[in-house]
Formats: C-alpha cells, structure tokens, sequence
C-alpha cells in the first residue's frame, strides 16, 4: 500500500483487537464467575444444617 | 514535565492497584475506565492529526506510537506481580497472589503487544520481519518468563509450596527488565534496535503524542489489571463457597 499506511494500519488494528478481545474476555470471565457464585451460594444455602 | 507526568501516572496507577488488593473489596472502576478511553481516543487522534510523518521512513514511522506505549505497561505489571510475591511470601495473604496473576497475566499481553507490532515495524523498515539481536531476543525470554510463570499458577493451584515457589519466581522474574531496557546498550552497536527515544530527543510534537501513549495504556492496564484482580477474588470466593 501507498506510503506504508497498510503496515500501519495493521499495527494499529492488532492492538486494537488484543486489548478488545482480553478487555472483553475479562468482562465475560467476570459475568460467568458472578453466575456461579450465586449458583453455589444457593446450594449452600439449601443444604440442611 | 513529560517524564513526570507519564512516571506520575504509572506510579499512581501501582499504587492504586495495590490499594485496591490490599483493601480486598472491588470499587467501581468506571473513573479509571473513562480516564483510559478519553486518553486514547486523544492519543489516536494526535497520532493521526498532531505528530508529523517523519522524513526517513515516511508514515511507517506512525507505528512507533503504537509499539512503544506497550513496554511501560508490561513493565509494569511485571514489577507488580514481584510486588505481590514479596507480599505474598511476608503475609501469606492471598490478595497479594491475586496481585502477582493480574500483573504477570495483563503485562503480558501488553509484552505481546511488543512482539506483534515490533515485527509489523522491522519488515517494511529493516527488511526482515525478526532479528536475533539483544533487545528482541532479551524481549521474548522475558515473555516467556511470564508466560511460564501463569502456567506454573495455574498447575500448582492450591500447593504451599508450589504458591511460595511461584512468589519467589516472580520476584525474580523482574530481575529480567533491566537486562531488557539496557539490551541497546549492552549490545554496543550490535543491534539494528534504536535506543530509548526519550534519550535521543524526539521533536515536541512527536514527544507529546507519545507521552499521551505512554499515559493512555497505563490508565488501560490499571483498569484490565483491576477486572483481573476482581476475577482472582471472584474465583477465590468460588472455592471458599465450594468448601463451606
């Protein structure tokens, strides 16, 4: 490409789909732990004893 | 002025996040989040608009301001995860672990950040996608220092000994920076690598569009590395509710 602009472009657009991808795998991590905290805190509580 | 504004922050960012593990409690990080976006969105726009094409090497130049800004915060969360091993290793608090993962786990992906965009600036530049010289190679050992250290984590779950082996690991770990940040030096000439651009002066233009980098992804990792502790409680309080 003209002047390098698709090396650059490739840099930028690695970057930006790294930080996006693990910000986002963080976030669903997160979501599901929240699940299953509660999940497992209902079984506690539904134990007998 | 620029150093201490990009020193203020990175040391702000680490102490913050140490509050946040020492504290043990997960406050919001909407400010930090808000802070990182606003700064890059700015850092993009300089990047674009701001910063001259440089005379040498025309626009690829431009990728320097996405390839730098990397080092600061894998630094970073290297010298934390050794800040977390020395807490860790005094108290036996499982907060300062949480700390040690979330920095060795985010400072590595910003040290892959390093290895990816480094390349994509050597081919069209030097003519070859990787050299062996000092810096890059120095570059990957510590990546894979780090890359080891998350798998000895995550094998030696729950093991005392394993846990107080992977603190120490850690601390050591660090010791791999120096050697990396004075590659260039060491390297006596030996290196197609430049050295630290803020020792061979950069036009203000460039230096401050930089700077704003530099600022941008340290508020970026302060706030991945606080998602990251958050899940390492998360998955504590998990077990402890699987046990009780």
């Amino acid at each position: 490409m003209e002047g390098g602009l698709g090396w650059v472009l490739a840099a930028y657009a690695v970057v930006l789909a790294v930080l996006t991808g693990y910000a986002g795998s963080l976030v669903g991590r997160r979501r599901r732990l929240l699940r299953e905290l509660e999940a497992a805190r209902g079984r506690g509580a539904s134990r007998p004893g | 002025m620029r150093f201490l504004l990009v020193a203020g922050t990175t040391l702000a960012v680490a102490l913050w996040l140490i509050g946040r593990a020492r504290a043990g409690r997960d406050a919001s990080t909407r400010g930090i989040g808000l802070a990182a976006l606003a700064s890059l969105g700015l850092w993009l726009a300089m990047v674009v608009f701001y910063a001259p094409v440089e005379a040498v090497q025309g626009l690829v130049q431009k990728i320097f301001f996405v390839h730098v800004p990397n080092v600061l915060p894998a630094y970073l969360g290297f010298v934390l995860t050794a800040i977390g091993g020395i807490g860790f290793l005094r108290t036996r608090r499982a907060h300062w672990e949480a700390l040690a993962v979330a920095g060795a786990e985010v400072g590595l992906v910003f040290c892959s950040l390093i290895l990816l965009t480094g390349p994509i600036w050597a081919k069209p530049v030097w003519g070859h996608w990787w050299v062996w010289d000092l810096r890059l190679t120095s570059t990957l050992i510590l990546w894979f220092i780090y890359l080891a250290y998350l798998f000895l984590r995550a094998f030696a779950f729950g093991s005392d000994a394993a846990r107080t082996f992977s603190s120490v690991y850690g601390i050591a770990g660090v010791l791999a920076i120096p050697f990396v940040y004075f590659a260039v030096d060491l390297a006596r000439g030996d290196t197609l690598h430049p050295v630290d651009p803020a020792r061979e002066g950069l036009p203000p233009e460039m230096a401050w569009t930089i700077t704003v980098g530099l600022i941008a992804f340290a508020l970026a990792f302060g706030w991945l590395a606080a998602r990251r502790l958050e899940i390492a409680r998360l998955e504590a309080a998990l077990l402890d509710a699987g046990d009780a």
